[in-house]
């Protein structure tokens, strides 16, 4: 088999032709993020954004929901008492519905509670959690490294010790760096289980992976709770919709919270509409075929999350160490968010990229 | 193409102002007072030759005291020079000033009747970018990045605005 060899220029070219077209507002979708957005029509500034182009994990910015999504009347939710429970209640529903994932043991998961963002769920997870060491496989999401070490709190990379008694595991699936299941995923949850180290499964990435049959074991006792997010399948990743899923019901500031009736309801009603109107594996649906087709046109390898690719990094200077993206613990450079190529399609096709 | 030229510490002896002629390629584009700003359009070569005259300074435009010591003089300082939008921020300094034999080298000061010259290629960014690089040796991909820059600038230009 003939080994894929990846255009780094081409990569390159079409992360200068979306930012520069982001100053000429000649982009198909607008970026949402001030930091993929050049403020001026400086060649630094536009330089400097091209490092991140391909950079985040962020979901695919389609048209048709960010048409579905203008068009929602919010407002009347701010009165609704019980839209927090219809979401709460609808969420496991609608991810059941999809014949691609079986959750064996997700019954025992009674307890959903609304988020906002998964980070509220980790925020509690830390607070629960706080006088033991958490633990993550390099290259997880950046932002529990940059809170732990920030907070003072204890942690340590999985391959720097071996799991101990009063560790916390956190852990993705798909996994944030690789795009699909860390490859010592099922060794990890038996070392946890036999040592009643609590875990946490993150399944932000999930919905848009393209399994064509997935399943997933969830009756270790060690598994404690599961996060689920909007964020990285429909574009409403600032409204911060997220649920929370666990054996026992925690008494944290989150679940307390949405006791006492306070939760989101914007957030939730527009999470539920998006819910309702789409698929939990629309995205994978539409974009597949795209992913595909940049992967084979830029030399990449398609990754079990429709909207990333794996590669080498194309840029040196954007991804030293020094320069890592927001944090130093972002160690994502392989990672490729194909999701600007899919969202600036038309845009791309003029421009002669898309062959 | 556009300059702008910004210029600081202006100071008149008298009620006389300081003149300035700027010359590019041997040819005036502007002869008048020296202003905080002053902005043209002029067309460049490839090789550009700058230059700004202080065309009204004479002896009598610097006053001493009885120690010598200069209380009055006509004079001004260039400030920035900003082509086809690009500021040439520290590379203005890449420049001379040419009093009669004496040169001094990154001079923006206009004291003695004489000349400031900068030599500058268009397009004036990669001249920037290659200049800047030569200088400081802190940019390896300067090259590489404005053929890229070039080259989607030229796409784009043929699609509308969204």
């Amino acid at each position: 088999m003939s080994e894929i060899k990846q255009n780094t220029d081409k990569i390159t070219e079409i992360a200068w032709a979306l930012m520069t077209a982001s100053v000429q507002n000649k982009l198909d979708i607008p970026g949402e993020y001030i930091w993929n957005i050049p403020v001026s029509d400086d060649f630094n500034e536009i330089r400097s954004k091209t490092w991140s182009v391909y950079s985040s994990g962020n979901c695919i910015k389609d048209k048709n929901l960010i048409e579905f999504t203008k068009n929602v009347q919010l407002n009347k939710y701010l009165l609704d008492p019980w839209i927090v429970k219809r979401f709460e209640e609808y969420f496991p529903s609608w991810f059941k519905k999809c014949p691609r994932f079986q959750f064996k043991g997700i019954d025992e998961f009674k307890h959903s509670c609304f988020a906002q963002g998964s980070q509220e769920t980790f925020i509690n997870f830390y607070i629960k959690h706080r006088e033991r060491r958490f633990r993550v496989f390099k290259g997880e999401y950046w932002w529990h490294m940059e809170c732990w070490k920030k907070l003072g709190m204890e942690w340590a990379y999985i391959d720097e010790d071996d799991i101990k008694a009063n560790d916390v595991v956190i852990l993705s699936f798909p996994f944030a760096r690789l795009g699909d299941e860390h490859p010592q995923q099922k060794e990890l949850i038996e070392q946890c289980e036999k040592l009643g180290v609590p875990v946490m499964l993150d399944f932000i990435y999930l919905p848009n992976t393209t399994f064509d049959n997935v399943q997933i074991d969830l009756t270790p006792s060690c598994i404690e709770s599961i996060s689920f997010s909007l964020s990285k399948t429909f574009p409403i990743a600032n409204a911060r919709v997220a649920l929370r899923m666990t054996k026992e019901k925690i008494y944290d500031p989150m679940q307390i919270a949405n006791d006492e009736n306070v939760a989101n309801r914007l957030a939730t009603g527009i999470g539920l509409e998006c819910m309702q109107q789409f698929d939990v594996d629309y995205m994978v649906k539409i974009y597949e075929s795209e992913q595909k087709h940049w992967c084979k046109n830029l030399g990449l390898t398609p990754t079990k999350v429709v909207h990333f690719a794996e590669g080498t990094p194309y840029t040196d200077i954007g991804r030293m160490n020094s320069k890592r993206f927001f944090s130093e613990f972002n160690d994502q450079q392989n990672r490729y968010n194909l999701g600007p190529l899919f969202a600036n399609k038309n845009l791309l096709q003029k421009m002669g990229y898309y062959e | 193409m556009s300059f702008v030229f910004k210029f600081k510490n202006i100071n008149s002896v008298n009620n006389k102002k300081p003149i300035c002629r700027i010359e590019l390629n041997g040819n005036d584009v502007y002869s008048d007072e020296v202003k905080e700003h002053i902005t043209l359009d002029t067309n460049t070569q490839d090789n550009n030759v700058l230059r700004i005259y202080f065309e009204n300074k004479q002896g009598k435009d610097t006053i001493l005291n009885d120690q010598q010591q200069i209380v009055q003089d006509l004079n001004f300082e260039l400030e920035q020079i900003i082509i086809d939008g690009i500021d040439l921020k520290h590379l203005i300094w890449q420049s001379k000033y040419v009093a009669g034999d004496n040169v001094i080298d990154s001079c923006l000061f206009f004291g003695p009747k004489g000349y400031w010259e900068l030599k500058f290629d268009s397009p004036i960014l990669k001249w920037f970018l290659k200049t800047n690089h030569n200088k400081n040796n802190n940019d390896p991909t300067w090259e590489t990045d404005y053929n890229f820059y070039e080259k989607v600038c030229q796409k784009l230009n043929k699609i509308q605005t969204r």
